[in-house]
């Protein structure tokens, strides 16, 4: 679908009715809506989400989320009793030729105490159907047919925030990424389904105490697991609420008017900065040390009895134990000639029985020729397990060093805190208390995530395990055999769709690595530093540099900003929507050249897609006008007039 | 993409995996009951494009005679 139009009445600082249509697509895809910072470029952005699904998440202050959805001067003009509207209608055209009318209002009124009270919000979805229009009776269904509530963040998005997309919490937001991409709700319903049934097929089952005992802890297993999921959510949620709080605070800390403030806050990011990378390195050092101890554990150890072996040896070769002196072959063919070599009878029967003791002897001695022999083998394993131990000293001084840097980074953190809280003025004080105890929440969060995922991971098998004891059992009792002959046939399904899904989103992954991998290298100005983009299984995102190196942390605001902008086209690609891409100041971290080259690449990689860009004045330059004009179908002045709290949208040219 | 999209990249998928055929055929026998659920609980945006398909349809063969 395309956006022909969207007109918004009312809506927070677009006052009366203010209409702004765009470009269908084709080669002039672009619509460019220029304004100052306030003048209501973000606010267009929250207007097309709220229209279609309801939220503002890109609000800009707290009085913003206070004041509600209707502009702040017609709710002051209000009358006690009067009704005042906000609306936002988008008009689209679906890829059939017919048009589409979204509109969401909201009704507010005040009170006989002078309180504005809002009226739910209406919402509705028109549609042309053979020269009529009908209404559509689900709208959100409809909307999750042209582009589903969790898959939104790949087209409609404030390029500034991009930023932090790869800063901090990655991991889950980029398998949270690819899991919306993927769309895999459809196997989830007939794996929760499929579940279900089996758990009624065992329910029904009648039979020894043994089955019965199973049964129940079975029930117990899986209803503890679903009370850890139901956890596991809600401190999940926590966390997000806790991780927004911060991210307001440390903007708050960003804006404060004071310059030794700002530089502290700026060092801190810049020590954060520096944390992370080696928390990375820490990271990755250990988990080489775990496979270098995993690859020389089975010499580290038996080194002591290598060891000793080899000294054993020694002593007895010194002693001249070994090697043999005498061979069994060569006194064997004394006993077949029946002769010496001085010459004497060896079928004296003393003699002979000298001779065959010594064969005894030396048979046995054989062991020791063999081990006399294997000394240099044993030697070559002790060779071995020098350059490992070596290697895995060099890893521990690796890990140490680092250690020491990160305490000193955290000492320095540390005196930046108190510094902070010792600044005198009351409101860095409490933000900065206030940024402590977000920072500790998420901390405690995230230790409570691991323990809880691992008691679910735990949950999981144990009730696997039960599982397989249950049909076992059950299959010993003829009377089952149908029941167990389900059961069979049912968990092997469950299988098949376990690891279906795995491969799916592991394929999903591998096409958005190589696709982000792709748009990052053409976009970023620094061709002659990075290689590789990876995303690995576990779902971390590595920027690889020509020596091979990984260097994420080191990215620049902007070259994050650029990987984010990728990784987001990568997805939307992959997801397989036409829907419009809508970007609040997608070159705000972006300064010169690789602004340009931004500017140039970017609409031709959302060629076939219709795109709208929310930019300011700083960022729209003449230069990055004229390299954008070809694709730019029109032009918007977004002009905010501060005394009447308004914003007029004005056509370029007109 | 669309539901009956993904559910056929599903199926292809379950097509390629090793498991015994019986084993698949149940797989994609019941993901397709689930497709089925899906598209009777959301039928009514399906009337429009089934509509328009059989409209096409009709126009084709009307040209054609």
């Amino acid at each position: 679908m395309k956006i022909l139009s969207i007109e918004l009445t009312n809506y927070r600082q677009y006052r009366d009715t203010q209409k702004i249509e765009f470009g269908e697509g084709g080669t002039k895809n672009v619509t460019v809506i220029v304004g100052v910072n306030g003048a209501g470029k973000t606010n267009l952005l929250n207007a097309i989400n709220w229209c279609l699904y309801g939220l503002e998440e890109n609000l800009k202050a707290d009085t913003e989320k206070k004041q509600g959805v209707i502009n702040d001067q017609i709710l002051e003009k209000l009358k006690a009793g009067q009704i005042a509207t906000a609306k936002v209608t988008i008009t689209g055209l679906e890829e059939d030729g017919h048009q589409v009318i979204f509109e969401r209002m909201v009704e507010a009124h005040k009170n006989s105490q002078n309180n504005v009270v809002y009226h739910d919000p209406n919402f509705f979805i028109m549609k042309e159907h053979n020269n009529n229009w009908i209404t559509v009776t689900a709208p959100s269904l409809f909307i999750n047919r042209i582009l589903p509530e969790a898959l939104r963040h790949f087209f409609i998005f404030d390029g500034e925030k991009l930023n932090q997309f790869f800063k901090e919490e990655n991991v889950h937001q980029v398998k949270r990424a690819i899991f919306d991409v993927s769309q895999l709700s459809l196997l989830d319903t007939a794996t929760e389904h499929l579940e279900k049934t089996l758990y009624d097929i065992r329910s029904e089952i009648k039979g020894t105490p043994k089955i019965d005992e199973l049964r129940e802890k079975i029930e117990t297993f899986v209803k503890s697991k679903e009370l850890l999921i139901s956890d596991r959510i809600k401190v999940d949620e926590s966390r997000k609420e806790a991780h927004a709080e911060l991210q307001k605070i440390k903007e708050q800390l960003r804006g404060v008017d004071a310059k030794s403030i700002n530089e502290l806050h700026k060092k801190r990011e810049e020590i954060e900065d520096r944390c992370k990378r080696i928390e990375e390195e820490i990271e990755r050092d250990n988990q080489k040390l775990t496979n270098k101890i995993l690859e020389s554990f089975p010499l580290v150890f038996c080194f002591d009895a290598i060891d000793g072996s080899i000294a054993k040896i020694r002593e007895k070769t010194n002693k001249g134990e070994l090697p043999p002196k005498i061979k069994n072959t060569f006194l064997k063919e004394l006993i077949e000639s029946g002769e010496c070599i001085c010459g004497s009878d060896l079928n004296d029967k003393t003699k002979r029985k000298r001779i065959e003791q010594l064969i005894e002897s030396v048979m046995s001695s054989g062991i020791a020729e063999y081990i006399a022999e294997g000394r240099y083998t044993l030697q070559a394993c002790k060779e071995m397990v020098r350059p490992l131990f070596q290697e895995i000293e060099e890893i521990g001084v690796e890990i140490s060093e680092n250690d020491t840097m990160l305490k000193n980074a955290n000492s320095e953190l540390e005196e930046i805190t108190v510094k902070l809280k010792n600044s005198g003025s009351t409101a860095i004080i409490n933000l900065e208390y206030a940024r402590e105890s977000f920072e500790q929440q998420i901390e405690k969060a995230n230790r409570e995530l691991g323990q809880l995922d691992e008691r679910i991971k735990w949950a999981d098998k144990e009730v696997g395990m039960l599982n397989q004891e249950f049909e076992r059992e059950i299959s010993r009792l003829e009377k089952h055999n149908v029941a167990n002959k389900k059961l069979k046939i049912g968990t092997d399904v469950l299988a098949v769709y376990h690891s279906v899904k795995g491969n799916l989103i592991g394929k999903i992954r591998a096409t958005a690595e190589q696709k982000t991998k792709e748009y990052f290298l053409s976009l970023i100005w620094k061709k002659q530093t990075y290689n590789d983009v990876r995303i690995d299984e576990n779902y971390n995102v590595s920027v690889i540099n020509l020596l091979g190196k990984e260097c994420l942390g080191t990215l620049s605001a902007g070259e994050r900003q650029v990987l984010a902008l990728s990784f987001l086209a990568g997805l939307r690609d992959v997801s397989g929507f036409e829907a419009p891409i809508v970007i609040d100041s997608p070159l705000g971290r972006i300064s010169g050249e690789p602004r340009e080259n931004i500017a140039e690449l970017l609409p031709t990689y959302f060629n076939k897609s219709q795109v709208i860009l929310l930019v300011t004045d700083e960022e729209y330059t003449q230069k990055v006008r004229s390299i954008l004009l070809k694709r730019v179908w029109k032009e918007y002045k977004l002009d905010y007039e501060e005394k009447e709290s308004k914003t007029h949208v004005i056509q370029n040219g007109k | 993409m669309s539901v009956q999209q993904v559910n056929k990249r599903i199926i292809k998928e379950i097509e390629l995996s090793d498991y015994p055929a019986d084993i698949k055929d149940i797989a994609k026998h019941l993901l397709n009951l689930e497709l089925g659920r899906w598209m009777e609980q959301n039928r009514w945006k399906f009337r429009q494009e089934y509509e328009a398909e059989i409209n096409k349809a009709a126009l084709k063969r009307g040209e054609e005679r």
